[in-house]
């Protein structure tokens, strides 16, 4: 843990976050775009830890930071904090503010400490179990996460699926893995290692939503600076309200790690499932929505377990828990660092720094997230165009920088308008990241779970762990509805 | 200047098929089916792998017959909103500034395809010039400094080889 206590991985991590909730906090840009953008730069770090430690930063603070404007303008930065708009935003209304958002940020913290505390506990033991599994196994458990990301996703299942299905249809571009053949490569040599995950990425998050937002008419300020209030709140103050929740804390940081571990289930699904079941269990649930400090805690502190939770599949299967994990996944493995049980075993060390970093990082989001809560009228005072812009020119040079390929600006341009136009058909992008992440996962666990077993789709079908994960998928179909129950109408 | 004339493809709408996503599809699907002829596999059945060709083509069935289904699901519905002409002009010249960045940039280099579209948009989103000019300039040395400097990025030079 002492080398990554050093200035220079510490002040590179310091300001990743600080990105993350610049990013987080303007309304409009995703935790998904943030990360993103943060893979190129990080690639340019002498040290691999700093790189992870930048990427893995940034996509804890993008979520804390997306619930500022959810409190204060009722504008989710993020998906997954849609949820903290209802509360949140009747305790700013009320002059609270400033409280609602420091017990957002010790929420934020503690969820992500339990949530990394059960990644600790739990992928270790899950590793170990998982190296039973075989070709057929990971196929299944490719499928399910493949699934599951479609069966949860907004909009609705049918396009969840051909979302999933157009991914993996792209991850077929370039050399065939097993015969060597190429597919839709056009005599392009660039397509031949593939389409680069990367670019792909930006152009889907970055280039789309600066499209969108365009065409969607730009408001040139991005919203009211909140008003000074009476609220002299501080740290200390939001502590006791936390402190007399804490089962709620606790509660609602175990059900954000548990949903985040579901393949394709990210933060917002937890967030709104935290708030649900905290809404349904507590005695003052018919006050929710009213301004109730619970129904801040409950979120806010189940999004950011989430995230951790979503690394427990990542790590163990390398089945990428939501979008944000699916493009921290794309980038271990450009650093050479392969998901998946034998990792545990052949490479502990990076597992444990990789542990660590999503530990100091809660740690770090308390002065970061401070900042950000007090920055945020100044974030609110960035022209919109320019802060779109700026997310342009940035999407360009990252796309390049990768491979100083000018190859890899044409793929983000085209995901750019690709990404708008399957956004404005309501059709999920995030099936479309798993299918891409995925793809190759299940093309080659099937071949070669066919080439051992010469031809049967038995082994496929009679193996237990393939039944018990065949029983999980026919569940990925009854469960999310039912967790969807739990979301309260808005008003 | 852009304008609101349709509202957010975010907004909350009832979910039903959409021809064109449908018809989109299709034509996708028909043009894997097509292209996979090209694609020198060891073909069915031969060392019990299923060859190359044959996950492109089970995707793009999938594809294909969610497409059917889009349009299926499609009949009777209302027709989507259709965007207003001004939003299909904004819609049309953002592409082709974004098309024509991308074609320019090797040929002006970064900094100059940067400046003149950065500084376009602006405008075009109701900055002054001045402004513009700025910010874009800011925007470009910011980039310069991290990623030429700190990075080491060669960034395109263009054809007048500027360092960036």
């Amino acid at each position: 843990m002492s080398e990554l206590l050093q200035f220079h991985v510490l002040i590179p991590w310091i300001l990743g976050m600080l990105f993350g909730i610049f990013v987080g906090a303007t309304p409009g840009l995703t935790a998904t775009m943030a990360v993103a953008l943060i893979v190129p730069v990080s690639f340019y770090m002498p040290d691999p830890n700093t790189g992870l430690a930048m990427i893995i930063g940034v996509s804890f603070t993008a979520i804390f930071a997306g619930d500022i404007p959810a409190t204060y303008l009722r504008i989710p930065g993020t998906p997954a904090s849609a949820a903290a708009t209802l509360d949140g935003h009747q305790l700013a209304r009320q002059g609270r503010g400033p409280f609602a958002l420091k017990v957002d940020l010790l929420c934020s913290c503690v969820g992500g400490l339990i949530g990394v505390g059960l990644l600790m506990t739990i992928a270790p033991q899950l590793a170990r179990f998982a190296l039973r599994f075989s070709n057929f196994e990971y196929f299944w458990l490719a499928i399910l996460g493949l699934s599951m990301s479609a069966v949860v996703s907004t909009g609705n299942t049918r396009r969840g699926f051909m979302a999933a299905a157009l991914g993996m249809l792209l991850a077929t571009i370039g050399l065939d893995i097993i015969s060597g053949a190429q597919r839709f490569t056009f005599g392009n040599a660039e397509l031949m290692s593939g389409l680069g995950f990367i670019p792909v990425m930006i152009g889907l998050f970055g280039v789309s939503e600066v499209i969108r937002s365009v065409v969607a008419g730009l408001d040139n300020t991005m919203g009211k600076t909140p008003a000074g209030s009476a609220d002299e709140s501080n740290l200390r103050t939001a502590g006791g309200a936390l402190w007399s929740h804490k089962g709620t804390v606790a509660k609602s940081s175990l059900t954000g790690t548990v949903i985040g571990a579901l393949p394709g289930a990210g933060a917002d699904i937890a967030a709104w499932a935290a708030y649900g079941l905290e809404q349904r269990t507590s005695k003052r649930g018919a006050q929710f929505g009213t301004g109730e400090v619970a129904g801040v805690i409950a979120p806010t502190s189940a999004n950011n377990a989430a995230v951790a939770g979503a690394w427990i599949p990542a790590l163990v299967f390398g089945i990428p828990g939501d979008a944000v994990t699916a493009i921290v996944l794309g980038a271990l493995m450009m650093y050479e660092i392969r998901p998946g049980p034998l990792i545990f075993e052949q490479n502990p060390e990076q597992v444990s720094q990789i542990f660590n970093i999503a530990l100091i990082t809660q740690l770090l989001l308390l002065p970061c997230g401070y900042l950000g809560l007090r920055l945020f009228g100044w974030i609110l005072k960035l022209p919109r165009s320019l802060v779109m812009t700026g997310v342009l020119v940035f999407s360009t040079v990252g796309a390049f920088s990768l491979r100083n390929s000018l190859f890899d600006v044409t793929v983000m341009a085209v995901f750019g308008v690709v990404g708008y136009f399957l956004e404005a058909k309501r059709m999920p992008l995030a099936p479309l990241i798993l299918g891409l992440i995925l793809g190759p996962m299940v093309e080659e666990n099937f071949r070669t779970g066919l080439i051992k077993s010469e031809g049967s789709f038995l082994p496929f079908l009679t193996r237990p762990i393939c039944l018990v994960l065949l029983a999980l998928l026919m569940l990925a179909f009854v469960v999310p509805p039912l967790l969807r129950r739990f979301k309260p109408r808005q008003t | 200047m852009p304008d609101n004339d349709e509202q957010s493809p975010s907004a909350d709408t009832k979910p039903s098929g959409d021809v064109w996503l449908g018809g989109g599809m299709i034509v996708l699907a028909l043009a894997v089916f097509a292209f996979s002829r090209s694609i020198k596999s060891l073909g069915l059945g031969e060392n019990f792998d299923p060859g190359s060709k044959a996950f492109p083509l089970g995707l793009a069935l999938i594809l294909a017959i969610g497409g059917a289904i889009e349009i299926w699901h499609s009949r009777g519905a209302a027709p989507s909103s259709q965007p207003g002409d001004g939003r299909i002009k904004t819609t049309l010249i953002l592409l082709g500034g974004l098309g024509a960045y991308v074609f320019v940039l090797p040929w002006l280099g970064f900094a100059l395809s940067t400046l003149a579209l950065g500084t376009s948009m602006m405008v075009w989103l109701g900055n002054t010039w001045l402004r513009s000019v700025i910010a874009t300039t800011v925007l470009i040395a910011v980039v310069y400094g991290l990623f030429v400097v700190a990075f080491k990025v060669p960034l395109p030079g263009g054809v007048l080889n500027l360092p960036f």
